[in-house]
């Protein structure tokens, strides 16, 4: 009896002493990543952890979106920030003025050898918002189309290299969804009632057609918006895809083959590998650029970037920093697995390496880097920005029938330029 | 005055002290600083200028506000006095069962649905009339009707959001309406039944008038509860679509929290503070006279 009280005395005194009289600084994390994401960064975490004995990361998976956002601008009010986070860089144009992110000094990042050369040009200079680096790129992802191979095999959509024939032209598109209508109730599964992904299709046919959706405080100068908007609600009317889709279905549908083709991030390449090497995918499926509607090429992107909190009442301790930097460092050069999650590393060394190149289905949708659009950089978008809200709020009845192209655009036009 | 000697007056002001101290810290002091921000330009986090009226003559011209202020409203209408009365009726229900077993498994199984917080509730809901997969849509599909998004169309989100509330909080109503019934005494029941009173009747002189306390203070606590709704259109709806269920504390969150607009939230946040203490005063003024013309 007493000796198993005195084991809990001690061990609870050994609990109570603190980290630091090991010489270990704990890193504590915040990010938003969920899904396969989430499992490939904890794994990231994990052989940081095992390979660093003075650096601890202890990591917190939060709410995506607009609560992750305003939970680190609370917190870092009252100094109970965490050292580091995942960060959008869509969203720097809305952070930066609110004095959120702690810029990082060329000094600071050059000592672990982060510097501009390293990063694709659009992807740097979106993190130097407001003149001043405010953190490091990790990837960019950006929207593809996921397909079933043995569907689109069997309705004739594939070449002899087994690439689909559908992704050329609206028409041509059309003309294949009408084969794949035959065969599906769905052809394509989409996840119709989310604004976010609507948003992200939505931009990306946007720009296939030259049109742009800010210009000089203008919101959808033109028509290009409600011919964008109509390409969508053209799709639900004919049945080519579900309407008032939540998230979660429109992947469910993809992938117990209830639908041939699925629109989303690159984000769920891991879900679906993942899927597919435990035998629960019962289709040989494929990933490429999304289909190319109209004149150019272009797919809606973002990028996850890592950034310091920045607090007026607990500023980061120096110790802290040199920690955090040295992880931003190393999750840095060993982005190659984070690309596994279907990303493509913002380290233009990982991305020219021979190990990526080689990378499946990574290198079958590569050129995303050079087709890639991303938000026009304002406060009103962004991720989870009043953009998105719009998207949920006005385009996202329309395409499943409830206003018109005009009319829902007008009412993104009032509701988005109001807030600029 | 000798009644209370100096001992019992110190240990009385000891004993509301905590209460006192909590009240002041947890709800006078936000609440007055919430009133001072509101005549702020304020950001979510820190102080701004001080810009007078601006904020409520910002308001007053803000379309939003009032389409939000009737979205409340509607709110309230599809919830308050349903809630109540369908409240009343399963009490009445479970008051009449004479196993203490059964009585007390229904009610159980009533009040379940309340312990649950929010976010259970609507994924529960979620899931179940999920255009794609939802149970409710399968009964749709059964029925030979065609599958509706609830939460996503117009004419559906406000009717479905307040069934779902409905469902969530019935279970307290019906607690407190089972409290009151069982204070009325038996014997009212007995001497009418000799004097061959019907069941109807019963209910209309008998249970009605003394029940009604208990229905006033219900639809005075329904009114102050939804009109402070906020988690389930958050969650269920977004406020869409195209903003025919964006409510007024909804609002509040998208200005203060997404704009960062923290004077301005405040200004709304207050404008609903005033109108939650006038209508409920002003309802349970209204009821109680009624109880007293009785």
């Amino acid at each position: 009896m007493n000796k198993k009280l005195l084991s809990i005395v001690t061990g609870l005194f050994l609990y109570l002493i603190p980290v630091s009289a090991f010489a270990v600084t704990e890193v504590i994390w915040w990010d938003f990543l969920g899904g396969g994401d989430g499992v490939r960064m904890k794994k990231l975490i994990e052989s940081f952890n095992s390979s660093h004995d003075d650096i601890q990361i202890n990591a917190t998976t939060l709410e995506w979106g607009v609560p992750f956002y305003v939970k680190v601008q609370t917190s870092a009010a009252i100094g109970e920030q965490p050292d580091m986070m995942t960060y959008h860089l869509s969203r720097f144009p809305l952070a930066v003025p609110t004095g959120v992110l702690r810029p990082i000094s060329k000094a600071e990042l050059a000592s672990v050898g982060i510097t501009k050369d390293r990063f694709f040009p659009a992807n740097w200079e979106a993190a130097n918002f407001g003149g001043a680096t405010h953190g490091v790129p990790l990837d960019i992802h950006a929207n593809v189309m996921y397909f079933n191979a043995e569907m689109l095999a069997e309705a004739g959509l594939l070449d002899s290299n087994g690439d689909p024939t559908l992704l050329d032209g609206i028409d041509n598109f059309m003309a294949g969804l009408a084969k794949l209508d035959t065969m599906v109730e769905y052809p394509i599964g989409f996840a119709s009632g989310n604004g976010g992904m609507i948003w992200r299709w939505w931009y990306s046919i946007l720009r296939m057609m030259d049109g742009e959706f800010i210009v000089d405080g203008k919101v959808c100068p033109g028509d290009k918006c409600e011919r964008a908007t109509q390409v969508l609600i053209d799709l639900v009317e004919k049945g080519y895809m579900p309407s008032e889709t939540d998230y979660g279905s429109a992947k469910a549908m993809f992938a117990s083959g209830q639908s041939a083709i699925h629109i989303n991030g690159v984000w769920e390449v891991p879900t679906f590998v993942d899927l597919r090497k435990n035998n629960e995918l019962g289709f040989k499926f494929g990933v490429r650029d999304m289909p190319q509607l109209f004149e150019k090429e272009a797919t809606w992107a973002d990028s996850h970037a890592f950034a310091i909190p920045h607090s007026d009442k607990k500023p980061i301790s120096d110790e802290k920093l040199k920690a955090v930097l040295t992880v931003m460092g190393w999750m840095s050069d060993n982005s190659l697995f984070w690309a596994s999650a279907g990303h493509i590393p913002a380290n233009k060394d990982i991305v020219e390496s021979v190990f990526y190149n080689n990378m499946e289905p990574n290198s079958d949708y590569a050129n995303i880097g050079n087709n890639m659009v991303t938000a026009p950089s304002s406060h009103v978008t962004g991720v989870a920005s009043p953009t998105y809200d719009a998207f949920q709020n006005f385009i996202m009845p329309a395409v499943n029938g409830q206003l018109s192209a005009e009319e829902a655009v007008q009412m993104v036009r009032d509701d988005v330029e109001s807030l600029m | 005055m000798n009644k209370y000697n100096k001992k019992s007056i110190i240990s009385s002001y000891l004993l509301i002290f905590p209460f006192v101290f909590f009240y002041f810290l947890f709800l006078l002091y936000p609440t007055i600083y919430t009133l001072i921000f509101s005549f702020t330009n304020s950001p979510l986090i820190g102080w701004g200028e001080w810009v007078g009226m601006e904020n409520y003559i910002k308001l007053w011209n803000d379309k939003l506000f009032w389409k939000s202020l009737k979205n409340t409203f509607v709110f309230v209408f599809w919830t308050v006095a349903p809630n109540t009365i369908i409240g009343l009726i399963c009490a009445l229900m479970i008051n009449r069962i004479k196993s203490y077993l059964l009585s007390g498994t229904l009610l159980a199984c009533f009040f379940l649905p309340h312990i649950l917080p929010v976010t259970v509730v609507t994924e529960i809901w979620g899931w179940m009339v999920s255009k794609q997969f939802g149970i409710i849509q399968e009964l749709l599909d059964f029925w030979g009707f065609k599958r509706i998004g609830f939460f996503s169309q117009k004419t559906w989100a406000m009717p479905m959001v307040a069934l779902i509330t409905i469902w969530w909080t019935v279970g307290f109503n019906i607690l407190l309406f089972i409290a009151g019934l069982k204070n009325i005494s038996p014997d009212l029941y007995e001497a009418s039944d000799i004097e061959g009173a019907n069941a109807f009747q019963q209910f209309r002189f008998i249970t009605w008038p003394l029940i009604w306390p208990i229905t006033a203070l219900v639809l005075t606590l329904q009114l102050i509860f939804q009109l402070k709704i906020f988690d389930q259109m958050y969650l269920l709806t977004g406020g869409g679509p195209f903003n025919s269920t964006i409510v007024v504390l909804q609002l509040v969150y998208k200005q203060g929290f997404q704009l960062n607009k923290g004077g301005y939230a405040s200004a709304i946040a207050m404008v609903l503070f005033a109108i939650i203490v006038i209508s409920s005063v002003f309802q349970y003024q209204l009821l109680r006279n009624k109880d007293e013309k009785q």
